[in-house]
């Protein structure tokens, strides 16, 4: 019987493999253990816009097209829940009097991580569209909508200390342009 | 700078390096050289730099895994050196070569951690990056649950935190 340790790399060895994955491999690593999880956490909420919508890598994974599109949404449904999950009391309070409902499991808990305090760059054309993931029936137009919006901006201030890049265009359309 | 001309004058000297479990290597000047004075020697290769200088003793390298990590350096003898500044590059860089392929594909698994650990340690940027490159291919594609099994990992969490987690992700 072969007793071993589990590979216990030194967390800098651990962040270089993880750089070499693809965002669904980092989803599968983020359930392995504690240690694995962070390491994970660092590179995934990093710009987990990018992901989302200049994830051409991650294409390949998904079979269908009509398939593809919908785990996209699914994963960018998820990045607005807890980005609304790790609000303050105060925000979500401003959001339930905007007339939006915040649900129980959001407000008793705090979420495991604070992932705003490890976003690196922030897509303002990206956060509005997720925005519309989670108030489905809203505009940009609607007042709940603003609302969301300025208190996750105000959150990423506050709470997002590594923040160093603001963008204000769809990158991924923008680039493609300019290529032509 | 083709990094070994300047130590040609040294070509034929060697140096000792002996390992955790005590085994000695007898080792070429010039593969001490490559991986410490001239590779950022004042940060990571400090170590190597001034254990040269006295007894080169590695006590976190087992003399088994010394073996491997000298024969990869034995090999890349001759390689232009890259410039181990520009992060980029390097990871451009780094298409495993089919040496380096059958290299790590000959050795275990324990082996292959036990050389990632010794490189991060030694400070040989090139053998870590392959190595990262192939332990990153062994996680493509697989579960959380075949992870664990993969990597010998227990699980840590518990079902709720594991339950809270797969949510927020």
């Amino acid at each position: 019987i072969k007793i071993e340790m589990s590979p216990t790399f030194p967390p800098e060895t651990l962040h270089q493999i993880f750089k070499e994955l693809s965002y669904r491999d980092l989803r599968n690593c983020v359930l392995v253990n504690h240690t694995w999880s962070l390491s994970a956490i660092r590179l995934l909420w990093k710009n987990p816009f990018a992901f989302r919508y200049n994830g051409q890598k991650n294409y390949r994974h998904v079979a269908g097209k009509g398939k593809r599109i919908e785990w996209y949404e699914d994963s960018k449904r998820s990045l607005v829940d807890t980005y609304i999950w790790c609000l303050s009391d105060e925000s979500k309070n401003s959001i339930k009097d905007s007339g939006v409902e915040i649900p129980n499991r959001m407000t008793q808990r705090r979420p495991t991580f604070n992932y705003p305090s490890i976003l690196t760059t922030l897509n303002f054309i990206y956060l509005s569209d997720i925005i519309g993931f989670w108030l489905p029936t809203m505009t940009v137009s609607d007042f709940p909508y603003y609302v969301a919006f300025r208190e996750l901006c105000k959150m990423f201030m506050t709470n997002s200390p590594r923040l160093k890049v603001l963008e204000f265009s769809d990158t991924k359309a923008a680039e493609l342009k300019f290529r032509k | 700078m083709d990094g070994y001309t300047s130590n040609n004058a040294s070509e034929n000297e060697t140096i000792t390096l002996k390992s955790s479990d005590g085994i000695e290597f007898h080792i070429d000047t010039r593969i001490a050289n490559r991986y410490t004075l001239l590779n950022n020697w004042n940060s990571g290769g400090t170590y190597w730099f001034t254990a040269f200088k006295k007894s080169a003793c590695l006590p976190n390298v087992t003399g088994k895994v010394l073996e491997k990590v000298l024969e990869w350096c034995e090999h890349h003898i001759n390689d232009p050196l890259p410039n181990y500044d520009d992060d980029d590059s390097r990871r451009r860089n780094t298409v495993i070569d089919d040496w380096d392929q059958n290299f790590l594909n000959r050795v275990d698994q324990d082996m292959l951690f036990d050389i990632i650990l010794a490189a991060n340690y030694l400070d040989i940027k090139l053998l870590l990056d392959i190595g990262c490159k192939t332990v990153a291919n062994m996680i493509k594609g697989k579960s959380p649950e075949e992870l664990r099994s993969s990597f010998n990992i227990v699980n840590d969490f518990t079902p709720e935190e594991e339950e809270a987690i797969r949510r927020e992700n």
